[in-house]
């Protein structure tokens, strides 16, 4: 018994892992710049696919993978960055049917880029086998799933120090809490705006490139990845980063063990806690007005 | 009166120029309208969820190619008008009815079964011969077939009963299902479970160990971890198909539960369903099949492989193959039936023995136009040769022997009715 509840506490960390890289980059860009990034997915999709054409030159060289682990990011945050210059920041401020636009526009161009680079068929980058298999107290799994669990945590723990410790990470939050306040301290907010944009698509690169020899890039991947991220996010509330990271691991859980006690459910699960905090507790469980 | 003659020479000379000219000008447009082609109207998912169908065009385009260098059909060439149906019923129809309206003689569709169901009335009252060549649904031909509707290929009632006879004599008992929560992940595992509970009274599939993954996941961990933690003796996950299946497969192979559990899926060697999968992705062992094996194993389909290779530079998929076969039933039809016609197309296709790649001859049953295409099944394992999932030694099974009878298939459309 208890080798499935570990095997099923992995899987919910894994879950847990790519929910907060994903959602982390909607919080920060929400929280900055009151614009509700719905492209968020399709960076993650393109990262996928950039990391399985990295890796076609890369992966057979010592350490290959994790050049794609730091490369993908900082080509997401680079293309993030050139977009939130170009496009995205004319609809700052815009009502948020004027802002959904462009966003689904975006949402078309990209996969069909996608599609017309890669085609129709799923890549994957075949590391999955690499990490071997690791076993403690009777609860074998993947090594690469440890990989996952270990760098989200890692980012997690950097991204809340960032956030909390340093000049930066103060201005984020003024920002956030009173942005004319902020701008009249002398905030450069245009700049930090495309600085937040930017550090939000390379999370959403890093857990493309950390998500492809799992379960692959694939067109579609943007959708589903952008609803996980919202429900996180609106489960969560705008409070603290950490917060976040905490309902990614409670949306996890739900999803991982849902299925076990109640698996004809299980869809049902994930959706039914986000209703009934937005019933008990509309601003999130870590929300703050 | 010398003038008289030449105005009367110029006279009949213009008449007889004339007369000459008529018949020389008819003459012209009989040879113009011999060579003008025959138009064959084409709908395909080119775009949308289920663009992997697209390879259907391919492989129609390739019998065209091939047909019309041979002479074309009754003298004329063939030429496809194609539609986008987008993955859309609603668009299958809008298409299906552009098509009807450009005079095409038939339409072959590589689509999806949604979109094969929605246009299929259309294909009734239009009176257009509709040749599937995607969509593996059985009402398509069954419940909701009609004279103007053939399918070239197998349909599911074919594997997945065909499969529940051959797990039937596994000494598995205990089993955990797992589907992707569409139309055919329902009905492709209560029909393998029906199959196999009919033939053995002492399978049981453990509580709460019937799995239906929502549509567009593809992180299946926590449902694998579950499984493994149930420790069944065979995992039937039929439903898993496209895309899922891959991340199912590449996924399951990590936590090794092939190695531990029997892996049993009909239809996942199908290159729509494995294509993308790598080497290192592949579990041996897991019982499947498909109606496009890699490697070949027959010459046909060998031979039918590399043309469209050396075509298209990359490898057919089941829907390039049913296309493929279609076109040139059609050719058939058309020759049969010595004319241009839909009405005539549709009566000279009924009951014709055609060559299909993958299952050799085969034919269109009169009272149902469904092909009796069957199944290859094998083990899942890795062909080199073509780098890509493949059936390790594989073998073959009628479908007539599986579909259903003429009575059963008047009863289905008496009660549809």
């Amino acid at each position: 018994m208890h080798a499935l509840l570990g095997l099923q506490l992995i899987s919910a960390l894994v879950s847990a892992s790519f929910l907060f890289l994903l959602a982390a980059g909607v919080w920060l860009v929400f929280g900055v710049s009151r614009f509700l990034n719905l492209a968020h997915g399709s960076f993650f999709m393109l990262s996928g696919f950039l990391a399985y054409a990295l890796g076609e030159t890369f992966l057979d060289r010592p350490g290959g993978f994790w050049i794609l682990v730091g490369t993908v990011p900082l080509l997401a945050g680079l293309a993030g960055a050139g977009l939130e210059r170009v496009l995205i920041r004319r609809f700052y401020g815009a009502p948020l049917r004027v802002q959904l636009l462009p966003m689904v526009a975006l949402i078309f161009m990209i996969s069909d880029l996608c599609r017309y680079i890669w085609g129709e068929f799923p890549k994957s980058v075949p590391v999955l086998g690499r990490f071997g298999v690791i076993s403690i107290g009777g609860v074998t799994f993947p090594g690469y799933y440890a990989v996952v669990i270990g760098v989200s945590a890692g980012v997690t723990l950097i991204l809340g120090w960032i956030v909390q410790r340093t000049r930066w990470g103060r201005l984020v939050r003024a920002v956030a809490q009173d942005r004319e306040m902020a701008a009249a301290c002398g905030v450069d907010e245009s700049r930090l705006a495309t600085q937040v944009f930017a550090v939000g698509t390379a999370l959403a690169g890093l857990a493309g490139v950390l998500v492809v020899p799992i379960s692959g890039a694939s067109l579609g991947m943007d959708v589903s990845a952008v609803i996980d991220a919202f429900v996180v996010v609106v489960v969560g509330g705008l409070g603290s980063i950490l917060g976040a990271a905490a309902t990614a691991v409670l949306v996890g859980l739900t999803q991982a063990f849902g299925i076990l006690v109640l698996p004809q459910f299980a869809i049902a699960f994930v959706f039914a806690l986000m209703a009934l905090v937005l019933m008990v507790r509309p601003k999130g469980l870590f929300g703050v007005d | 009166m010398r003038r008289m003659l030449g105005w009367e020479a110029v006279c009949v000379l213009l008449a007889v120029l004339g007369l000459l000219t008529v018949p020389l000008l008819g003459t012209r447009s009989a040879v113009a309208q011999l060579r003008e082609p025959i138009l064959v109207g084409e709908i395909v998912s080119a775009s949308g969820a289920f663009a992997v169908h697209h390879h259907g065009q391919h492989g129609a385009a390739l019998a065209v190619e091939e047909i019309n260098a041979k002479g074309g059909v009754l003298g004329r060439p063939l030429q496809l008008i194609t539609r986008d149906d987008k993955s859309s019923g609603e668009e299958g129809v809008k298409a299906f009815r552009e098509l009807a309206g450009m005079g095409v003689v038939a339409i072959v569709g590589h689509s999806f079964g949604a979109t094969v169901l929605a246009s299929s009335p259309l294909a009734r009252d239009l009176r257009i011969p509709y040749l599937v060549n995607m969509g593996y649904t059985a009402e398509i031909t069954e419940k909701d077939g009609h004279p103007y509707i053939f399918r070239t290929f197998t349909n599911e009632r074919v594997f997945t009963r065909a499969f529940a006879e051959m797990i039937a004599k596994l000494p598995a008992r205990r089993y955990c299902t797992i589907a992707v929560d569409f139309v055919y992940g329902r009905s492709g595992t209560a029909q393998i479970l029906g199959g196999l509970r009919a033939l053995r009274k002492d399978v049981e599939v453990l509580p709460g160990c019937q799995y239906w993954a929502p549509v567009g996941q593809l992180d299946f961990t926590p449902y694998i971890t579950a499984i493994l933690g149930q420790k069944p003796d065979a995992l039937l996950f039929a439903g898993m198909v496209a895309l899922p299946g891959e991340a199912f497969v590449k996924q399951a192979k990590a936590f090794r539960l092939f190695e531990q559990i029997q892996g049993l899926h009909p239809t996942l060697a199908m290159p729509g369903n494995s294509g993308g999968l790598r080497r290192e992705d592949i579990p041996e062992g897991i019982l499947t099949g498909s109606d496009l094996p890699y490697p070949p194993p027959r010459p046909e389909l060998r031979a039918f492989v590399e043309a469209y290779r050396r075509r298209w530079n990359h490898l057919p998929t089941e829907a390039a193959a049913h296309a493929y076969a279609s076109v040139y039933l059609l050719k058939a039809g058309l020759e049969k039936a010595k004319r241009v016609d839909r009405e005539a197309l549709a009566k000279a296709l009924v009951g014709m023995t055609y060559l299909h790649p993958s299952h050799g001859w085969v034919r269109l049953r009169p009272f149902d136009n469904q092909s009796t295409a069957g199944w290859w099944f094998g083990r899942l394992t890795w062909d080199p040769t073509y780098g890509r999932a493949g059936l390790a030694d594989p073998w073959y099974v009628e479908g007539e022997k599986y579909l259903l009878g003429e009575e059963q298939i008047k009863r289905l459309r008496a009660l549809g009715r």
